[in-house]
């Protein structure tokens, strides 16, 4: 294998700000490198979850290992990370920092640095990882290099020279910057003699194969024979099989320190293999495991339910099979009076959120009905014992509450000036408490606020888009609790209260909550037989209500000969709408209402 | 094969009406030339096929397009030659239907002394102002006269369509129309609300706003109207679109409702063995194409499984007065869906019998996909 010595290899990720053109870069290495002799049609290959492709963002961290022949005259493997740029995702971007030595810092130059470059050079710092600075989209009329430059500049240190340009798109400057990479990027430092110690940093089911854990080999040799243990579980496997990651898996006879690829350990169970541990030798063990990561903080909390009942069992299979490729999801069982059985999950965020219910319905071939996403709280009640509440059906009956408190973020928000006055409005709209502002420079302000996560978990991210024409990009961190006054609010059909609808919300929200959530209901849920009264109450009383009527005429005029193979067919088609639909009492609600009606228009 | 419903196609009208679906073109005499002679090499080559071979038939339908646009020799041959290939019972019902704008009393004579004895006869509406909307191309005078003549050629079973439900028109002006049908002395009443789907929507969509389109909400309160207007004139509402007087329910169309076979002939007509069912091609030119060469005009044959055939026949049985007998559908009927819809007056139990309550035959759709609906094992 050429250069297979850990001095011929370079671990590198790429990371940016959404869309700045990460996977689009990936392309470029591929294909200079020779690993893809073009990717034609298909761009963003890495992107290869049809998800991915469809809403043209990564959502995953794609690994990839290539073979280089370097105009130096050595060969080189490059083993690449592409990572996600939505902030839902950054836990996947900080799972793929410890794997690497350096990142390539892509900054696009029509848009300069952004809240995701900021958050994300702040995370490639506590890695430790050298960064190599490069602007993106140098072809684009709209870019402006000399301000996207000293921006990345003065958000590094590092010095104007340093940084340099390229086309994604077209791949200028590809070449120069592979050398200064292979340059640049230390290689893995090797502990000679130490036993074998490798850190999963990702993990995914395979029906064939069971459980298959990527790897990063930080000291000896992973191969095939060799009994290995997991440090979380200390459980013991043979290793099946070991190999390279190229856009396949490609089998090798061992992975030598300094590597990444992959292992089959064989494992049984869906949930042996935890991303962030660390695979020893059994016959050599060393007693610590690597530095893992942080657990992942869950943001938001919702349930999700099967459609039917029946799909219990698979929805379980299925959450445990998913959370393998998702290390940052978070599940348990839970009980509704509306929906019946199905798992109360946590997420990074309502992406994360739509995501996993769209791969789990597709992966695994669901139907799933998502309880309106909330935060959690801190409750603690009369005699002073504190509990988290991240489900509404929970909250103790108000008389024992001594106080609630809402989890509280720092948020920073970067931003062409002309957008600030109407920035700040929103924030003000949004609870949000003014700190301070600072300038990148005569373009670029960060405006830095406190607010109640609940504030933006919703739509604040669209808002914020639109009101800037796109320009203004927003991150944030959780800081701790505050006491604020809280609501819960159940939604009725025709008088009952369907739980999965409840949300807590702040008391001075309740109203306009409760109006538009009625709203939307009205306009989403279909005439039906019966006329549907939908009402907001908060304990008994109503907030808000509307009705849907009932319509009067539901049939097909006349039914002969000739109509009744295209009526039957008819009736079929329906009886499949309705198994996107969920009864409440004799109501049916679209599915997608819950989620929708979080949206804003 | 015993017994079995004949049908034939003749896809011709003087002019094409906005919101019709049925297969049909404006007539140009030299297809309808072709077509009339297509059209009895399929009656002969079908003859000799099983399942209908030999068979004895339990009415004839002679439907359209505009069927009383054919010439009245054309009828007698037809008749006469259903003899020569079935069992031909005296009696049975021989519907021809007729536009009021394309007959005339001698050929009601004729027809009838072909051995038709019953007449279905496209109104739609006796109001003026509303044919001309709907952009018919007779007038209410002709209906009269339709009526009259059919009477005097000695066809007494006679029935009118009425369409309702469509803009421009009110629940008055729909029971004027029915008032004037009913002293028409009618045997029969077949009503639509207008619908605008299927084929229609891809041929032309209303073009100019003039022309009316379906209003629910309107048609819901006509019908209530309707009911019992018909009520009254004495009237047994045995279908949702149907209306007889005692005796002169239509057979022919029971064979459609309780899924007894029925051989299908003309372009696009659709059959029933009894077990499946198939169709012809709805082309015009390429109808007549397959029978010159002798071959049959089948488009499909649908093969339908058991599940099918109950769907078909809990949708069609419920929208008869007869309903469906409890003990043949019990295993596919929803229980809980079934107790709720009885409680809250959309079904009605007796007897062993389900039956949609005429009040609420409207929602017949709904009704039956609640009753079909799978079982929620959780509530
Ligand atoms: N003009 C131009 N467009 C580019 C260039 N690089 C990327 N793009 C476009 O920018 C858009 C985003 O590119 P991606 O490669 O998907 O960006 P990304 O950073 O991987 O996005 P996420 O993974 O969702 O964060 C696509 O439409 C690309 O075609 C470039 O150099 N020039
Ligand atoms: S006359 Fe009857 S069959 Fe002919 S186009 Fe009009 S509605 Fe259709
Ligand atoms: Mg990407």
């Amino acid at each position: 294998m050429p250069g297979s010595s850990p001095d011929r290899i370079r671990n590198f990720c790429i990371i940016a700000h959404i869309d700045h053109g990460k996977s689009t870069l990936a392309d470029r290495l591929l294909e200079h490198t020779g690993l893809v002799d073009s990717i034609g049609n298909r761009p963003q290959l890495l992107d290869d979850m049809d998800l991915e492709r469809e809403r043209g963002i990564t959502i995953k961290s794609h690994a990839v290992s290539m073979n280089y022949h370097c105009s130096d005259g050595g060969d080189y493997i490059l083993n690449l990370i592409d990572t996600p740029g939505h902030v839902d995702f950054s836990y996947e971007v900080s799972r793929s920092l410890a794997a690497c030595e350096g990142a390539i810092l892509l900054v696009d130059a029509s848009q300069g640095v952004e809240a995701q470059t900021i958050a994300n050079v702040y995370l490639a710092l506590e890695y430790d990882l050298t960064l190599l600075p490069v602007m993106n989209k140098i072809d684009l009329v709209s870019a402006q290099p000399d301000i996207c430059r000293q921006q990345i500049v003065d958000l590094i240190g590092c010095s104007p020279e340093e940084v340099l340009s390229v086309s994604a798109k077209e791949g200028t400057g590809v070449p120069e910057m592979v050398a200064a990479l292979i340059n640049a990027i230390p290689p893995p430092s090797v502990v000679k003699d130490q036993p074998l110690q490798a850190l999963i940093f990702d993990s995914l089911f395979d029906n064939y194969r069971g459980a298959i854990a990527y790897v990063r080999v930080v000291s000896g040799i992973l191969k095939p024979g060799m009994t290995i243990f997991f440090h979380s579980t200390g459980i013991r496997y043979l290793v099946d099989e070991v190999g390279l990651l190229r856009l396949e898996r490609v089998k090798t006879d061992q992975l030598g320190t300094g590597q990444m690829g992959y292992v089959i350990p064989g494992c049984k169970e869906v949930g042996e293999t935890r991303v962030g541990d660390t695979i020893g030798d059994d016959a050599d063990p060393l007693p610590d495991p690597l530095p893992g990561y942080r657990e992942p903080k869950p943001m938001v909390f919702a349930g999700l339910f099967p459609a039917n009942a029946e799909d219990y069992e698979s929805l379980k299979d299925a959450l445990a099979r998913l959370k393998l490729n998702d290390a940052s999801l978070q599940y348990e069982p839970e009980t509704s009076g509306s929906l019946g059985f199905g798992f109360r999950c946590g997420f990074l965020g309502l992406l994360h959120l739509e995501i996993v219910q769209e791969r789990l319905e597709r992966e695994y071939d669901l139907n799933l009905v998502s309880t309106v996403p909330n935060v959690k709280y801190r409750v603690t009640d009369n005699h002073g014992e504190v509990r988290f509440i991240d489900n509404p059906a929970h909250l103790p009956p108000v008389s024992n509450i001594k106080v609630v408190e809402e989890p509280i973020i720092k948020a920073q928000v970067v931003t062409p000036p002309e957008y600030v006055g109407a920035i700040m409005q929103l924030a003000t709209e949004r609870r949000g408490i003014y700190d301070t502002t600072e300038y990148l420079d005569a373009r670029r302000a960060v405006l830095h606020y406190k607010m109640p996560l609940s504030e933006i978990i919703y739509d604040f991210y669209d808002k914020l888009k639109s009101m800037s024409r796109g320009y203004a990009s927003f991150d944030y961190e959780l800081t701790g609790w505050e006491p604020t006054l809280m609501v819960k609010l159940d939604i009725l059909l025709n008088g009952e209260i369907v739980d999965a609808m409840s949300v807590l919300v702040n008391e001075d929200k309740a109203y306009a909550w409760g109006r538009r959530v009625v709203d939307k209901l009205a306009e989403l849920i279909p005439r039906q037989m019966f006329e549907v009264a939908i009402q907001a109450a908060i304990s008994s009383r109503i907030i808000a209500r509307a009705t849907v009527r009932a319509y009067r005429k539901n049939v097909t005029a006349k039914c002969y000969g000739g109509d009744v193979t295209r009526k039957r067919k008819l009736l079929e088609k329906q009886k499949e709408g309705k198994k996107r639909m969920k009864s409440f009492g004799n109501v049916e609600v679209p599915q997608e209402a819950f989620m929708a009606i979080l949206k804003s228009d | 094969m015993n017994e079995f419903a004949l049908y034939f196609h003749y896809p011709f009208c003087l002019n094409r009406c906005y919101y019709c679906n049925f297969t049909s073109s404006v007539l140009d005499e030299s297809v309808a030339e072709r077509y009339r002679q297509t059209l009895i090499k399929e009656l002969l080559l079908r003859s000799d096929e099983p399942p209908w071979k030999d068979g004895t038939i339990r009415s004839i339908y002679i439907g359209g397009g505009t069927p009383s646009l054919m010439p009245a020799e054309y009828v007698n041959k037809l008749l006469l030659l259903i003899r020569d290939c079935f069992n031909y019972p005296p009696d049975i019902e021989v519907t021809i239907e007729a536009n009021p704008g394309a007959i005339d009393a001698e050929s009601l004579s004729a027809f009838h002394e072909a051995g038709i004895n019953r007449i279905s006869i496209g109104a739609q509406s006796l109001i003026e102002n509303e044919l001309r909307q709907l952009s018919r191309i007779h007038t209410s005078k002709d209906i009269h006269a339709a009526v009259l003549a059919a009477r005097q050629a000695g066809i007494y079973n006679i029935s009118l369509d009425l369409m309702y439900g469509f803009t421009g028109q009110s629940v008055n002006s729909f029971t004027e129309s029915l008032n004037r049908a009913l002293e028409l002395d009618i045997k029969h009443l077949s009503t639509y609300a207008l619908s605008i789907e299927g084929s229609t929507e891809k041929l032309s969509p209303p073009q100019n706003s003039s022309q009316p389109t379906p209003d629910p909400d309107l048609a819901a309160d006509q019908y209530d109207a309707l009911c019992s207007i018909m009520k009254k004139a004495g009237f047994d509402h045995y279908e949702l679109t149907n209306f007889a007087l005692s005796g002169f329910q239509s057979h022919h169309n029971w064979t459609y409702w309780r899924s007894i076979p029925y051989l299908g002939l003309g372009v696009s007509a659709h059959s029933f063995d009894g077990k499946n069912r198939s169709w012809n091609i709805p082309i015009i030119d390429e109808y007549n194409e397959r029978l010159e060469r002798d071959a049959l005009p089948q488009e499909t044959v649908e093969i339908l499984s058991m599940e099918n055939v109950q769907t078909e026949q809990v949708y069609l049985g419920l929208r008869t007065s007869d309903g469906l007998t409890m003990t043949e559908f019990e295993h596919i009927i929803n229980p809980r869906e079934l107790a709720e819809m009885v409680d809250s007056g959309f079904l009605i139990v007796s007897d062993g019998t389900i039956l949609v309550p005429e009040e609420r035959w409207l929602l017949l759709d709904d009704i039956v996909l609640k009753l079909l609906s799978k079982c929620d094992k959780i509530a």
